[in-house]
């Protein structure tokens, strides 16, 4: 059965903004605190290597620092939307330099008797790297974040039905991928 | 309606596609290999937290807030010090010791030849052989 979406951070903050925006520090450290996960886990996913994830999430929140007074939506939407750009920029950095090999995702070296659950996990993680930039975003925000297709269009500025698209059309390829993986011997 | 189409429809979570799974074996299947995979994807047990956590926007805020402060206190102390009288040092040495003082009786010729000229030389000799202090009267006499 396919699991309800888990409720995201959207909308907590709209106090802690108006303060942050006033010059208070306590309450944008807080915002920090409540967001820094969640971006690093974004940018790790689309990105899918840690030291650029580690990065693409400080680019983040220097913008946030840089620009926290002209935001004027709901500073979720506004941090989610930056790292998904974020993101693209870096992949297309990197794909000019060096485009990804999931094959050397899939055969990192890790202990020899990895669990089932963790070998399936490693597959997953390296057929969303071969989605395309768009449907990857769209995945990540709707299975790891738990946003709405709502939430997911206003952040990627989209239309609901192209997202609702993007993201079957994601689901479809990724289990098409992890059904070929787990059939090959890894 | 085929299985396939069913499986779109379960991918896009359209309605109806829960009460088909219900009565559908091969798209139950489907759903759980879905659920299985957004289940992948939403463990987070291989991201290192420890960063986004112990940084909490430290590379700008806290060093800022560091900054801020060792300027103003610098700030402060170029201020104090520009208000405040400049401090006189004084070193407090122990006085010299007397110096051993000789006088030296002048040559009859020379203290009479002085005495024409109405000068008068008078050499000190102190303990230090580098230091000799002449003193001069040119109007003779002491």
């Amino acid at each position: 059965m396919i699991s309800l979406p888990i409720s995201g951070p959207l909308g907590m903050e709209s106090g802690l903004l108006r303060l942050a925006k006033a010059g208070d520090a306590a309450a944008f450290e807080r915002i920090l605190a409540i967001w820094a996960c969640p971006i690093l886990r974004v940018c790790t996913r689309i990105l899918g290597n840690k030291q650029d994830a580690e990065d693409a999430s400080q680019e983040v929140f220097l913008k946030l620092h840089k620009n926290l007074r002209k935001i004027e939506e709901s500073i979720g939407p506004w941090l989610y939307r930056v790292a998904v750009n974020e993101c693209r920029d870096r992949l297309r950095l990197r794909r000019d330099e060096s485009p990804i090999d999931f094959e050397l995702v899939l055969n990192a070296p890790g202990p020899e008797a990895l669990a089932g659950v963790e070998q399936r996990k490693r597959i997953v993680l390296a057929g969303l790297l071969t989605l395309p930039e768009k449907e990857r975003a769209a995945l990540v925000l709707r299975e790891v974040e738990g946003l709405s297709t709502r939430e997911v269009a206003e952040i990627l500025e989209s239309s609901e039905q192209t997202v609702r698209s993007q993201i079957c059309i994601a689901r479809m390829k990724l289990k098409k991928f992890t059904d070929r993986m787990t059939r090959k011997p890894l | 309606m085929r299985c396939e189409e069913w499986e779109i429809r379960i991918a896009s979570e359209e309605e109806g596609a829960i009460a088909h799974i219900a009565t559908c074996e091969s798209c139950r299947l489907f759903a759980a290999q879905l659920e299985s995979n957004a289940l992948a994807l939403r463990d987070d047990s291989d991201i290192d937290f420890a960063p986004a956590r112990r940084s909490h926007g430290k590379q700008w805020w806290v060093y800022a807030a560091a900054a801020g402060i060792l300027l103003a206190m610098l700030s402060y102390a170029t201020v104090a010090n520009r208000e405040q009288p400049v401090e006189r040092i004084t070193f407090h040495l122990p006085p010299p010791s007397a110096p051993a003082v000789r006088i030296f009786e002048r040559p009859r010729a020379i203290a009479r030849k002085a005495t024409e000229q109405q000068a008068a030389v008078i050499k000190i000799v102190t303990d230090d052989l580098d230091v000799i202090i002449l003193l001069v009267n040119s109007n003779g006499g002491l």
